[in-house]
């Protein structure tokens, strides 16, 4: 199941949180602070994050930018009080894919959680369809820009495993490739797609 | 297991000892609360398990009452200690933003046909006391 990093200064809205998404399957860590969400993120991988936009030290739109600027790209919901539209805007620009104004229902919070998730899977499909189209075409070198990026979203999926090896087959790389082939196989041993690239391995030797 | 009961979307307006009171109960059973006092020390009252919002700022002004989306609300305790303020923000939650169920509390059992005339719930702690007292007159 989905992990969720809450980083909010009020406990009763860290309580809410972490009620609400547990009730929902969710593994959720809550922090009161920007600066321990920046440790954390830098330790463990979340699939999601929400944030409070006023936060002692530095706050929800700074650790954003700094979020931004190291290139992770865990997506995140901004949940304040200040709901103008500047402060929305301000957010969105900062990298947040979506924001929820306080105080929320429980329906709202899982509603924008669910549909952030969603649509980082939608991006994950569209992913790998594009990096495939791109090896069709032989640029293999912006393929692999494409399927890093599937990794670092979906690091317990195949495909990009699968994806990589085929790169790295093209390049010549047979062993790694192989190993890349197996370790999707590992994580879905009924992936038919490295299956079958497994399967013209074993015809060859 | 835990009977269900809707879920209900609470402001409580007074986070004292009453306000606060039943603030952490309904958060315990589960409801949407969200509670509204000037004083930010009030808020200390809170249970740590509370989980349901806070707004710093008088609810006599319509503000701060939309920033607690008041429009979306099953039921407002306006539980301040002062019958007019109660008065006020019961008036307009009722009146003007059309919250279902409003309680307020009155202290000055004079003021409660006033509540009663439009439409307020209204619970007069003083002549809860009284009643009591006179069913302890009576050997009840």
């Amino acid at each position: 199941m989905a992990k969720v990093l809450c980083v909010d200064d009020e406990r009763n809205v860290r309580n809410l949180m972490k009620k609400v998404l547990e009730d929902e399957g969710y593994e959720v860590v809550a922090v009161s602070s920007g600066e321990e969400a920046q440790e954390l993120l830098n330790k463990e991988r979340f699939n999601i994050l929400t944030l409070d936009l006023k936060l002692p030290g530095i706050s929800g739109i700074d650790l954003l930018r700094k979020l931004q600027e190291k290139g992770m790209e865990v997506p995140a919901i901004v949940i304040s009080a200040i709901a103008t539209p500047e402060a929305i805007v301000e957010a969105m620009k900062n990298g947040a894919v979506d924001f929820l104004s306080k105080p929320f229902s429980p329906e709202e919070l899982l509603e924008k959680v669910k549909g952030v998730l969603e649509m980082e899977k939608m991006t994950f499909n569209k992913m790998e369809r594009i990096a495939k189209s791109l090896m069709e075409k032989g640029k293999y070198d912006e393929s692999e820009k494409i399927v890093r990026k599937m990794f670092s979203l979906v690091p317990s999926s195949p495909i990009p495993h699968y994806l990589y090896s085929l790169i790295l087959s093209s390049r010549g790389n047979k062993d790694l490739a192989l190993k890349h082939l197996k370790a999707a196989l590992t994580l879905d041993e009924n992936y038919y797609p490295a299956r079958e690239e497994l399967k013209k391995y074993e015809e060859k030797n | 297991m835990k009977k269900k009961t809707k879920i209900l979307y609470v402001i409580v307006v007074g986070c004292g000892k009453m306000g606060s009171i039943i603030a952490n109960y309904a958060s315990s059973e589960g409801h949407n609360v969200v509670v509204i006092d000037k004083d930010e020390k009030a808020f200390d009252m809170l249970s740590p398990e509370f989980s349901g919002f806070t707004i710093l700022g008088d609810a006599t002004e319509v503000e701060n009452l939309k920033a607690a989306k008041v429009d979306r609300a099953d039921v407002l305790f306006s539980l301040t200690t002062d019958d007019n303020t109660n008065f006020m923000i019961s008036m307009v939650a009722k009146h003007v933003f059309g919250v279902k169920r409003v309680v307020s509390r009155v202290y000055d059992p004079d003021n409660l046909p006033v509540f009663q005339e439009f439409g307020i719930d209204a619970i007069c702690p003083i002549l809860l006391m009284v009643e009591s007292l006179k069913g302890l007159l009576l050997g009840e």
